[in-house]
């Protein structure tokens, strides 16, 4: 069963159609590396997905229950967690708040509890093995992009559960720090989460999916697990050579 | 795998995770306990302490009880102010209109009780009024988005022009004691402003630094898109924020009313600024996102010593204007660097 699909989705921007057709599943315990070149499509679709914007036509099912997401804090209310590019993390704030912004935790209904947020995001953080973190009590605005992303990510896996989508988590960051956000999308894939990650890195997206969907011009191109595909046709598939050869 | 022309492939696939193999810390933030929180308010104490050192070396009657009596008391209902005003600096917005609102809500007050009516009932009517602004302020700047500099430049300007416009330019005078009482009275030996002080300054500091609507001031401020999207309603937060400014302000319009037994509508000038600019001081980013109500406090009680002390050596008060705009926009270099520093811009 799988856990978030899309049947037939149609979204248009004026005369624009962004995305047309567009049916996939995802699966727990799965990475779906979502490729593309840019004007794919790819935005859009994790939009849609995120709960940023609501399709025109088409079906959502989360659990094969059809869902309406009327904004990303309701997609969020319903497992479906985004980390954007600007990572919306708060600067002036220490890493536990940023962990718990919006739910704050309390004890006696009155007051924050500061020192269970700064337990509880440390064991997140610990649970997803991230131990680059200077403290929780950092402020964002003094870590590094690699362990902003860290940030993000973990309170996305904490806020979110079941499916985690990270639009281009690599592209801000250098090499060791990328490794480090990979091999983080290895262990959310062990712990059973779903994730859907955009990139437009081949290299990565290789050595983090199992399922590797592409997109052309508003469609699915293909839909290739990682096994039974190459680079190279995923580029054909990304440029649109395929389709021109009408091999698809 | 295929070989590609790609060219992070072999980096990308190497198994170099270099972290993997190191043993997890039990519990972080070792480093941040020896690392005290609050430095800002610690070093304001440092300045305050010295400021009172020095100026006691030039001459005997600033360090006396007495003089700081005197100097609380007058520091007493913008220290107020000030709390409401960290709340919203914290928010990331600010309000120069509480001169207007706190000399608008005395006129109404007092006219009101000149023209025979029960005293609860014109403070009623003048929170209410002063209420209002503060919702038409939080309004315009989260719904219509207009700029808070410009908004609150306007109320500011509305409320002074009623204040005139009820009187007329005449205070109105002689008020029944019952009405004297709220801001002339000393229980304890103690005037009203200060009782006022102590009570509703650490509420709000508390509310600020300790509850989950704190911690939304803050979030609002430190990034309003990122908070909205976590589910923080950054609108209502604000809204709430400028309401609470309107209503100290109006408190204080009330109280001082009382304790002049006079309702004038010029009875403060500039105080926004100086609740803006001691909240700076004491290390609040008109940014957003920074600050804290003892700091801020710190910060007015700073400034306030400044006035004073320039007094009692005998500074011109038409130079402690000069002074005290210097000393602002020092603190406003401060907060403009420091935040350079802070934030992701």
């Amino acid at each position: 069963m799988a856990l978030l699909s899309l049947r037939d989705i149609d979204k248009s921007y004026g005369a624009v159609r962004a995305i047309q057709g567009v049916s996939l599943d995802l699966h727990a315990a799965r990475v779906h590396a979502l490729v593309g070149d840019n004007g794919a499509g790819k935005s859009t679709l994790v939009k849609i997905i995120s709960g940023a914007l609501q399709p025109d036509h088409g079906e959502i099912l989360l659990n094969d229950v059809p869902v309406r997401f009327s904004g990303p804090f309701d997609a969020l209310n319903q497992g479906i967690a985004t980390v954007f590019q600007d990572l919306a993390l708060i600067p002036t704030r220490d890493v536990a708040h940023n962990m718990f912004v919006g739910k704050e935790l309390r004890r006696w209904g009155i007051w924050v509890d500061q020192r269970r947020m700064e337990r509880e995001a440390s064991s997140v953080l610990n649970g997803l093995r991230i131990h680059n973190m200077p403290s929780v009590r950092e402020l964002v605005s003094r870590l590094s992009g690699g362990q902003r992303q860290a940030v993000a990510i973990g309170r996305a896996v904490h806020e979110g559960r079941s499916l985690l989508v990270l639009d281009e988590p690599t592209a801000a960051l250098g090499v060791r720090e990328s490794h480090q956000v990979l091999s983080l999308i290895d262990r959310l894939r062990d712990q059973g989460m779903s994730v859907l990650v955009v990139s437009h890195n081949l290299a990565h997206v290789f050595r983090v999916s199992d399922q590797i969907i592409v997109m052309h011009g508003g469609r699915i191109a293909g839909i290739r697990d990682k096994a039974q595909t190459d680079q190279e046709e995923i580029v054909r598939l990304i440029t649109g050579v395929e389709q021109s050869l009408g091999v698809v | 795998m295929s070989t590609s022309g790609l060219p992070e492939a072999t980096e990308a696939t190497a198994p170099s995770d270099i972290d993997e193999t190191k043993t997890l810390p039990r519990t972080y933030g070792w480093k941040q306990l020896i690392r005290p929180r609050g430095r800002r308010e610690l070093s304001m104490l440092v300045i305050d302490g010295l400021f009172i050192f020095g100026v006691s070396r030039f001459t005997p009657y600033f360090a006396t009880a007495e003089n700081f009596k005197v100097l609380i008391l007058g520091m007493a209902m913008e220290a107020i102010v000030l709390a409401a005003m960290t709340w919203l600096l914290v928010s990331g917005m600010f309000d120069l209109s509480v001169d207007g609102v706190v000399n608008m809500s005395g006129v109404i007050a007092g006219g009101l009780i000149a023209a025979n009516y029960d005293y609860r009932l014109a403070i009623l009517v003048a929170m209410a009024a002063a209420g209002c602004v503060g919702l038409v302020n939080g309004l315009a700047v989260t719904k219509i988005r207009m700029d808070p500099l410009m908004t609150t430049l306007g109320t500011w300007w509305v409320t002074q022009g009623i204040a005139y416009g009820l009187t007329k330019g005449y205070p109105t005078t002689s008020y029944p004691n019952a009405f004297l009482n709220i801001g002339g009275a000393t229980p304890l030996g103690v005037d009203m402003p200060i009782w006022y002080m102590i009570v509703l300054v650490p509420i709000l500091g508390f509310i600020l630094a300790k509850t989950r609507f704190g911690y939304h001031l803050y979030a609002t401020g430190g990034s309003r898109e990122a908070a909205r999207l976590h589910g923080v309603r950054v609108d209502r937060v604000t809204i709430v924020a400028f309401l609470v400014v309107a209503l100290t302000a109006g408190l204080t319009g009330v109280v001082y009313a009382s304790q002049l037994n006079t309702a004038a509508p010029n009875v403060v000038n500039g105080l926004n600024l100086r609740v803006i600019g001691g909240a700076v001081i004491g290390g609040t980013s008109l940014y957003g996102g920074i600050g804290t109500v003892p700091g801020a406090f710190l910060g007015l009680l700073f400034m306030d010593m400044i006035t004073n002390a320039s007094t009692v050596l005998g500074v011109s008060p038409y130079w402690q204007y000069a002074l005290l705009g210097g000393v602002l926009l020092l603190a406003v270099a401060a907060d403009a660097i420091a935040a350079r520093r802070v934030r992701l811009r």
